[in-house]
């Protein structure tokens, strides 16, 4: 079930009522229900699958936790890491790993939903335990909850264990401000996702479809209005994510917090897909030895980061480009730090820097978007000699500059105490679902749905 | 001529969400015709055979209007 079907309000509005009626003791149960058709809509295989990444790492975890004996913890930790990451391996790996070695495979493997997310998650939670962060969670029913979440399950957030798990174990009353926040965050989503990024998404990959009639000036446009098709697509993905959430009372956290606004490279990963960086921080980068062991050690760690980021984004040799090059802009920028002077403040210089970061990180989206290194190859060649006098297709640009102008605004619709008036607000309620229904109707026209981004990781 | 009545109205829409940003007498009258002028506007855009793609942006553009009054506005005025 996609975010931007016609079901989604429907299922929402049952699991809502269903939830604040039932007693505390059954709500686990139909939340977990709930998840588990949610997920099972995709593809009721896929729905087995996640039932045994889930009671393998309960197991597993359960077993660390008893376990008095290093080698035993030691052993069900590399069996539970083994399975999930196993599983992943296979379903998405596959044929990349068997490209590597000359060979095709001969049957289609189906990918998944989500399978990059909740193996994360349950990965989290079984480190968390064997590194006795965290006793071990002895409720099947909740765990499975914590792993199988719906709004979280197939894009994200990739949660901890010590945040979500509590809540969803607490007892829990419905508040005016869970109602008023989610409402607010489900419109900011879905303003995002359906009149931002969908409209943006028909100029890029009209560009990007026919790589080899593109003008440079088109492919410099397409990409940075790619980089702001995905921020809206995921952003959105995960502010529906947090509205649907907090409706049940659940505060998930903050994926994104104006990532374009970032002064530096290091800084946009620390505001674009928070839930990720802070999981390869703590489970790769940390454990790799991070910056303790000399200059040398940090910048391999930060390459190694890095290249495995842009595997997990896709099976492909363009993903771990894009991965490579953010690699290269983090060491540049940690050599810079060790042998530069602190940089001086001020307004202007600010706006420079983040214009200036704004542009490195569009540069690698080609890559990202592009379907394969030979697309990618074939748009770096048009970008720096399709220069010959093709500025009119810009003027395609122009019906989508107010969508744009409106991202700003529709990021402070969830800001604390924006409203002031209660008819102005329902008056920009009106408006934005107004918005979102018009671009709704256009997609439908176009054709069936645009999945989230995302869904494909 | 039917769709420049149409962007009219919702230009109308527009600067009635604008007007209704400032705490003053009539100022929830103004949000509410504002609003009126969002759906007539649509309604009428429809009818009259304008596509949603024409339509957006206009709609935006009340959103625009909406959203500043909702940031910078007053109170209601209204007494």
């Amino acid at each position: 079930m996609n975010f931007n079907a016609p079901e989604f309000p429907v299922f929402l509005l049952l699991v809502f009522i269903a939830h604040w009626t039932l007693p505390h003791r059954l709500r686990w149960v139909a939340l977990l229900g709930a998840s588990w058709l949610f997920y099972g809509w995709w593809d009721v295989r896929a729905g087995f699958l996640l039932l045994g990444v889930t009671l393998l790492s309960w197991l597993c975890a359960g077993g660390i936790d008893r376990a008095e004996r290093p080698f035993a913890r030691r052993a069900l930790l590399a069996l539970a890491l083994a399975g999930s990451l196993g599983c992943l391996a296979y379903f998405k790996y596959a044929g990349f790993f068997a490209s590597l070695i000359g060979r095709e495979l001969t049957h289609r493997i189906l990918l998944p939903v989500g399978i990059s997310f909740y193996t994360f998650q349950s990965i989290s939670y079984v480190v968390d335990v064997y590194r006795k962060r965290i006793s071990a969670e002895g409720h099947f029913g909740y765990y499975a909850l914590f792993v199988s979440f719906f709004p979280q399950l197939v894009a994200g957030p990739i949660e901890r264990t010590e945040h979500l798990l509590p809540q969803l174990r607490a007892e829990r009353t419905l508040r005016r401000e869970d109602l008023s926040q989610g409402g607010w965050l489900l419109l900011e989503g879905y303003f995002k996702k359906l009149v931002i990024a969908d409209r943006l998404a028909v100029y890029v990959d009209r560009i990007y479809g026919a790589a080899e009639a593109a003008s440079g000036p088109e492919i410099v446009l397409a990409t940075i209005l790619f980089g702001l098709q995905i921020y809206c697509d995921f952003s959105g993905y995960s502010c529906i994510a947090r509205g649907a959430a907090r409706l049940l009372g659940i505060e998930l956290m903050e994926n994104f917090r104006r990532p374009y606004a970032a002064r530096s490279v290091r800084e946009f990963w620390r505001r674009w897909h928070i839930s990720l960086t802070g999981w390869f921080t703590d489970y790769v980068y940390i454990p790799l030895g991070g910056s303790r062991r000399g200059l040398f050690r940090q910048t391999v760690n930060i390459l190694i980061v890095f290249l495995l980021s842009g595997l997990w984004h896709g099976a492909g040799w363009s993903f771990v480009l894009w991965g490579f090059i953010h690699g290269l802009y983090l060491i540049a920028g940690t050599l810079g730090e060790r042998t530069g002077r602190a940089a001086p403040g001020g307004r202007l210089r600010d706006t420079l820097r983040q214009i200036r970061t704004f542009l490195l990180v569009s540069f690698p989206w080609l890559f990202f978007r592009a379907s394969s290194m030979a697309e990618a190859g074939l748009l770096l060649e048009r970008l720096f000699t399709g220069w010959d006098g093709t500025f009119a297709a810009i003027a395609g640009v122009l019906p989508l500059t107010m969508p744009i102008l409106c991202l700003p605004m529709a990021e402070r619709l969830t800001e604390p105490g924006g409203s002031r008036s209660p008819t102005a607000a329902a008056l920009t309620v009106f408006c934005g679902i107004t918005a979102i229904g018009v671009a709704w109707l256009i997609q439908l026209a176009g054709g069936g749905e645009n999945a989230f981004i995302y869904f494909r990781f | 001529m039917n769709e420049v009545y149409v962007r009219c109205v919702f230009l109308g829409g527009a600067v009635l969400a604008l007007l209704g940003a400032w705490r003053r007498p009539g100022q929830t009258l103004c949000q509410l015709l504002a609003a009126i002028c969002v759906a007539s506007g649509v309604l009428a855009g429809l009818l009259f055979g304008m596509t949603p793609e024409a339509l957006l942006p206009w709609v935006l553009l009340v959103f625009a209007a909406a959203f500043f009054a909702r940031r910078f506005g007053g109170e209601d005025g209204d007494e």
